[in-house]
């Protein structure tokens, strides 16, 4: 079963199961409460409203770029891949989130509020994560 | 209501201490605390320490009970853990647990033995994963560089700052370590060896931030009038301040503030009763340049946008007028984690008293120390006064 995120081990989480299934058929959920409307990215299983009636959503992962970095040096568990980009995008809902930006072609596609999108990416050893590309 | 004071003070030099363990760190601080201060240690009801990482950097946890019955404290004993804000959270705890009147004499001990693990991307690993969302962001390779490379982009971009005025954090800090014995690193940088360093996270290269280290620093916290029974070597704790923010950082509404020290400042400084402009001297976080920067700004110390051009101007030097980080701060002095909150103290205390030698800042009568978990996850403010 395909595990969702680079070194995480939570995989026994019911959520993230989910999540990880989804993003292999290639839809990327967020969750929406039932009660007030707030709606999470990435996904909660309760709301701060106190309730925890939620429901799956589509999110629109169309985003805009509001920051980036090029890290030199990684953490262990990243050590084969630098040098890499970590892009923060905000999506439609005003929700923003953090994921690598790839397929990165020119200095415009680091433009502040250049469009993205988020999208599935499987990895080796039956991972799989989310990042950007320029849209 | 009880007054409480720090009546000792003590740390170990910070370095690779690639020859003893966390237990020898611990024993050295609190042996030096009992030899030169005449309490019993009997009299010590309490133990706090803070730690930030303990188990993961040294596979040892419960370090209460360990360091206190290692020295031989019958003293309640437990840890803190507030990611890198772990020595100042433990010194609140400590504080609280004696304004209640709960104990009357508690030890704070700062606590961390990194370099057990030898390997960088190991340590960045471990650091990532106490300070940042683990599943969301810590899993994605971010890094705390590459966090504050993102808020040092936006906080350029928002007030003209310049690159060199940032390092300029560092060139500072390194000065005021050279009158520091106890400081990693005792030798002066220059603005272009910064610039020139191997990059970290762009725009911040390795010599933004602090190397490794290994170490332990200790305070004894007591009641005002029990402090003179034994002592005449004493200040006042007189406010304490601890806040949050959300420790995902895509979440936040700007990136260049740090609203969590403003409000952990803002109530210790009520606490208190004083207003920035009372503050003469202060240690603050500078794991990174311009982690001190915003610090400056969120604590009132400069308005938004002008600690940069400050600090660039020699104001924020040992012999400045805002003197900041005279120990060297977390940069030169030397970065143990859970230590550094507590070295913090060490160095206020040395201040306020009078007896901080080649670094002493004239009539300085307010200190302050400013910690922070990752790029603001927690922040604690804590407020010391001659009286
Ligand atoms: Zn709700």
């Amino acid at each position: 079963m395909t595990k969702f995120g680079y070194v995480s081990v939570e995989d026994y989480v019911p959520l993230v199961g989910e999540f990880a299934e989804s993003l292999v058929k290639g839809k990327i959920f967020a969750t929406k409460c039932k009660a007030c409307g707030k709606e999470y990215f990435p996904p909660r299983e309760e709301c701060i409203c106190l309730n925890d009636e939620m429901e799956k959503i589509d999110l629109d992962t169309s985003a805009k770029l509001v920051s980036y970095t090029i890290i030199h040096v990684p953490p262990e568990s990243h050590s084969t891949m630098a040098p890499y980009i970590i892009a923060i995008g905000e999506f439609p809902n005003g929700l923003k989130t953090m994921a690598h930006l790839v397929g990165v072609t020119s200095m415009d596609d680091l433009k502040i509020g250049r469009p993205m999108k988020l999208v599935p990416q499987t990895l080796e050893n039956e991972r799989i994560v989310y990042k950007f590309v320029p849209a | 209501m009880n007054k409480v004071v720090v009546a000792s003070a003590t740390m170990t030099p910070f370095t690779d201490h690639y020859d003893r363990d966390i237990r020898d760190l611990a024993s050295e601080a609190i042996r030096d605390i009992f030899r030169k201060t005449e309490i019993e240690r009997s009299a010590v009801d309490g133990l706090v320490i803070g730690s930030m990482a303990s188990m993961s950097f040294t596979n040892q946890g419960n370090l209460g009970a360990l360091i206190a019955s290692e020295n031989n404290l019958n003293s309640a004993s437990f840890t803190v853990e507030a990611g890198e804000a772990s020595g100042q959270a433990a010194l609140r705890a400590a504080y609280s647990l004696i304004k209640s009147g709960m104990h009357e004499t508690v030890l704070v001990l700062g606590l961390e033995k990194v370099t057990d693990i030898v390997k960088l991307p190991e340590i960045l690993s471990v650091v990532n994963h106490v300070n940042m969302d683990s599943r969301w962001e810590a899993d994605i390779g971010l890094t705390l560089a590459s966090s504050w490379a993102m808020i040092a982009k936006s906080h350029m971009s928002q007030y003209g700052i310049t690159r060199e005025q940032i390092a300029s954090v560092a060139v500072k800090n390194h000065y005021n370590a050279t009158f520091n014995p106890f400081a990693q690193f005792k030798s002066k940088l220059r603005i272009e060896t910064i610039l020139r360093a191997p990059a970290l996270a762009s725009p911040l290269t390795l010599f933004d931030t602090c190397a490794a280290a290994d170490g332990a620093a200790a305070v004894l916290l007591t009641t005002e009038e029990k402090a003179k029974s034994f002592t005449d070597q004493y200040i006042h704790v007189k406010g304490t301040g601890l806040a949050h923010g959300t420790l995902r950082i895509a979440e936040r509404d700007r990136l260049y503030s740090i609203p969590a020290i403003k409000k952990a400042a803002k109530d210790a400084y009520e606490m208190a009763g004083i207003s920035p402009s009372d503050i003469d001297v202060a240690e603050v976080h500078d794991s990174f340049t311009i982690a001190e920067l915003i610090a400056l700004e969120e604590m009132g110390i400069f308005e938004p946008g002008q600690s940069g051009p400050a600090t660039e101007d020699g104001r924020t030097k040992k012999d400045g007028d805002r003197p900041i980080n005279t120990s060297g701060g977390m940069k030169a002095r030397g970065y143990p984690f859970g230590a550094a909150g507590i070295a913090q103290v060490v160095e206020i205390y040395e201040q306020l008293l009078g007896i901080a030698g080649e670094r002493q800042v004239a009539d300085a009568n307010i200190g302050v120390t400013q910690a922070l978990a990752g790029t603001g996850g927690t922040s604690v403010v804590h407020v010391f006064g001659t009286a």
